[in-house]
């Protein structure tokens, strides 16, 4: 008897619960939209074509000029590190490596440009001195790896690069600076230098690629995506026929985009690098978008670190200024998750999750970046966030059904034109 | 990119002219040949016939001004190496994708009995060879089809004849039209 009223008892429980997780959007929201209902994206979209985009990026004054150079121009570049060390041996006898500085103090944000750019500060490092020989020893065995690979016109990864020596690099952060320097020093991209990250993003949809004599289409890749390879600089994009592109910050998301084939009813290509974007899926959707010249999203949890994967899309990562002009999308809108659509659409409030300290903090240094501070829609939303002290994952619309993301918020939001 | 647009604004990109110019002698036929045999098709379904016939009038444009002299200049080239390499990527051509040969076949033929380089003919023919055995592999499974279609049918004729509703000559027609039809299939098997 006592086992039928405790039974009884949590039933009721996961009644009650389960009622209460229903909550009413304050959004009147549309079904079964369709693309020809979304005249904003389609707006944006002509407004895109018909703008004129420069490729050739200008740097601005006081800092450093990168180019994305062939082989043979890499490798004279090269040869102009080790002519300028050489002379350098040949007056002085105390050689040393000039490297554009990649202290916080030498970060620049261009307003105009919108991007995060390493400023003309450099840093002497010296061959013959105790502190500075093994940072450049490690600097010379990398140029060394870089020589072959451009000479014999190969791709490493930075894990590779690790391995082949782990005596004189003792850890990968070590070689990875090392490779930074290296490409910074060459006033050059890292995927100029043939040194490349491993591959971790994927995209899927209405785009078809050339990697050699090799036509990859993304829209036939079965239940599954393609796998971004590191090495961008062999494809060419062939044809398309989206209207839009979807950045993802979440596998999960892009299951749910792979599982309904989402973009044979909303032509788009969605791609995701589960968590902050790696320098292939950055330099990837860069190209497309360039390209393409199409409307270009984001879709990235409700929290500061969420907001963070954004920037790094539009702006670059502080680590890799130097590359901002190569990496950085800085036309891409944050579709969502923001932090009014908790209530617009009906996040469940089990599904909400109290920030703590370390968000909160992140928060608060997310709100003192000039281009969070500049951009007022960005700005209201972190501070309905800090207000709301709740943050939420993308995951979260599901306590509405399992194609809720795909059915109502996506297109709602594309429809509505509420993004930033 | 080439751009073609639809009245309610929609939107098709493809390479466009000076990109293409700047491939590899085999490469244009492939992304034509790619574009007609799958995305054409699709087009078909999807967007207004103007969109449809503006892609297929690029294509031959395409084709005609800048595929096709591309691989004319290179199969006729002195420089050896090149000669090699093209003829190899259309072997490989004709090994994956057989079908995206079809636009190129013409010059192929042509080339394969006047080039006086030996071992580029010997690529040739071999790449023809694999076309043709796709080309005849894939008329077998057509067949295939319609004798598979047929023997469902004969089904209901061994019944009919059975219940003595078909005479012997009638079903013999019937009888022997299938037999035909089955041993052209085994032949051709037999040969691919």
């Amino acid at each position: 008897m006592a086992k039928k009223t405790s039974r009884a008892r949590a039933k009721k429980s996961t009644q009650t619960s389960s009622d209460s997780r229903v909550v009413t959007p304050n959004k009147k929201l549309k079904k079964n939209l369709t693309m020809a209902d979304l005249q904003n994206v389609r707006e944006l979209l002509a407004y895109r074509q018909s703008s004129e985009v420069s490729s050739e990026f200008v740097a601005p004054a006081g800092t450093v000029e990168i180019k994305d150079l062939s082989n043979s121009a890499a490798l004279t570049r090269i040869h102009d590190v080790v002519t300028d060390l050489l002379q350098q041996i040949e007056r002085t006898g105390n050689p040393a490596f000039d490297i554009p500085s990649r202290t916080q103090k030498n970060i620049f944000y261009d307003e105009k440009q919108d991007l995060l750019l390493l400023g003309n500060n450099t840093s002497k490092k010296a061959l013959l001195t105790l502190t500075s020989a093994q940072d450049t020893t490690r600097l010379m065995e990398v140029l060394k790896i870089v020589y072959e690979l451009l000479q014999k016109q190969k791709h490493m990864t930075k894990r590779e690069v690790f391995y082949g020596n782990v005596n004189l690099f003792k850890d990968q952060k070590f070689s990875d600076a090392s490779i930074e320097d290296a490409s910074a020093m060459m006033r050059t991209t890292r995927n100029s230098t043939g040194i490349v990250a491993k591959a971790r993003g994927s995209a899927v949809g209405r785009i078809r690629l050339r990697d050699g004599n090799d036509i990859i289409d993304l829209d036939a890749q079965g239940s599954g995506s393609w796998s971004i390879t590191p090495m961008i600089d062999r494809l060419e994009v062939l044809e398309s026929d989206a209207e839009f592109i979807l950045v993802l910050e979440k596998d999960a998301a892009m299951m749910r985009i792979i599982e309904e084939k989402w973009w044979k009813k909303y032509p788009c290509i969605a791609m995701t690098a589960e968590g902050v974007g790696n320098v292939a899926t950055r330099m990837f959707l860069k190209k497309i978008n360039t390209e393409l010249k199409i409307p270009t999203y984001c879709l990235v949890d409700c929290d500061p670190w969420g907001h963070y994967i954004y920037s790094v899309y539009i702006r670059g990562s502080k680590r890799l200024s130097y590359e901002s002009p190569f990496l950085a999308t800085p036309n891409m809108h944050l579709l969502g998750v923001l932090s009014r659509d908790l209530d617009e659409y009906g996040v469940d409030y089990n599904a909400r999750i109290p920030m703590d300290k370390t968000d909160i903090k992140r928060l608060d240094d997310m709100l003192k970046e000039p281009y969070v501070q500049n951009n007022k829609p960005w700005r209201d939303d972190l501070l309905l966030m800090k207000k709301q002290k709740m943050k939420a994952e993308i995951q979260a619309l599901s306590s509405h059904g399992i194609e809720y993301l795909t059915d109502i918020y996506l297109p709602n939001k594309l429809y509505s034109g509420d993004w930033i | 990119m080439k751009v073609f647009r639809t009245a309610d604004g929609r939107i098709v990109q493809m390479a466009d002219r000076p990109q293409i110019e700047k491939w590899g002698a085999e490469m244009p036929l492939l992304f034509i040949g790619f574009i007609k045999e799958k995305r054409l098709p699709l087009y078909r379904k999807e967007y207004p016939k103007s969109l449809v016939k503006a892609v297929e009038v690029y294509l031959d444009e395409i084709l005609e001004n800048v595929a096709i002299p591309k691989l004319i200049s290179a199969l006729s080239s002195n420089d050896k190496e090149e000669l090699l390499n093209v003829a190899e990527n259309i072997v490989k051509i004709s090994e994956s994708n057989p079908d995206q040969l079809k636009i190129a076949l013409p010059h192929l033929e042509k080339t394969a009995t006047t080039h006086p380089n030996k071992n580029i003919v010997k690529l040739l023919e071999k790449a023809l060879k694999n076309y043709r055995k796709a080309q005849k592999r894939k008329q077998t499974a057509k067949k295939r089809k319609i004798l598979s279609a047929l023997r469902k049918e004969m089904d209901e004729v061994d019944r009919t004849y059975a219940d003595g509703n078909f005479t012997d000559a009638e079903y013999l027609i019937k009888q022997k039209e299938y037999l035909k039809l089955k041993r052209e299939i085994e032949l051709a098997e037999e040969t691919t």
